[in-house]
């Protein structure tokens, strides 16, 4: 499991979040192509809370990444901000809406429903608004 | 990190992109994709040297491509050159492949102008 909690999280961090996938890539041995639309995926996730939850303020965000011995990647991203589903925007949301920056975090959520198997909203007992997503590997 | 190399040719601006283009970094380059627009109407973009590339790149890209070809004066275009495989998958994925022309080498992609 690998944890990385960033306390003042703005878009000048995500560099530190994309070096610590980097990370987990090295010592999981994830294929190069699963490592670039890993990544892909938690940047969107981190920047759809920076932009939409944090709308520009600072804040707390986490992520963990778990791979358990099947090779399922269970990804948390969480925040503490007000409550928000971004699955329940996606829904609402048209490709050519995002493109045409109507409905920002459109396309970076299409992104992540397209890379990963499953992807699911909650609200934890602690109050923060936490977004699990998971794929499948192909085992070792 | 991003850098951006601009060398203006004859009918285009050319565009050498190294580093990321994440949500971070977009901004800078949309800016820099329109003041190529606004000074010379038609854009080449390189990508070879882009390690990674998310939805914010893709939209800062359409957000020029939009400018180039609504201008009533100097009506342009924006081309895509020399893509990393990888990132060829994430125009796929955005379903925007069809947007763009791509050419494999610099040279094809200047001298479509």
């Amino acid at each position: 499991m690998w944890q990385l909690t960033v306390e003042k999280a703005t878009f000048s961090e995500i560099h530190r979040i994309l070096a610590f996938v980097d990370q987990i890539s090295a010592e999981a041995f994830w294929p190069e192509r699963e490592h670039y639309f890993i990544k892909l995926a938690i940047e969107e996730a981190c920047a759809n809370v920076l932009e939409h939850t944090y709308a520009g303020r600072a804040g707390r965000l986490a992520i963990s990444v778990a791979q358990d011995a099947s090779a399922l990647l269970t990804i948390l991203v969480q925040d503490w901000g007000q409550p928000f589903d971004p699955t329940q925007v996606a829904a609402a949301t048209s490709l050519q809406e995002s493109l045409d920056k109507r409905t920002p975090g459109g396309l970076g959520l299409h992104f992540i429903r397209q890379i990963m198997d499953e992807v699911s909203y909650f609200r934890s007992p602690e109050g923060c608004n936490v977004l699990q997503l998971r794929k499948q590997l192909a085992p070792p | 990190m991003l850098e951006i190399e601009r060398i203006d040719m004859r009918r285009s601006a050319l565009m050498r992109v190294s580093g990321r283009i994440d949500s971070s970094t977009a901004s800078t380059f949309e800016e820099e994709l329109m003041a190529a627009v606004d000074d010379k109407g038609n854009v080449v973009v390189n990508l070879a040297e882009v390690e990674f590339l998310s939805s914010a790149a893709i939209r800062a890209l359409i957000a020029a491509l939009k400018e180039t070809r609504e201008r009533t004066i100097n009506r342009g275009d924006l081309v895509l050159t020399n893509v990393p495989t990888r990132l060829k998958e994430v125009f796929d994925l955005a379903a925007i492949t069809s947007l763009f022309t791509f050419y494999e080498e610099e040279v094809y992609a200047v001298g479509a102008f």
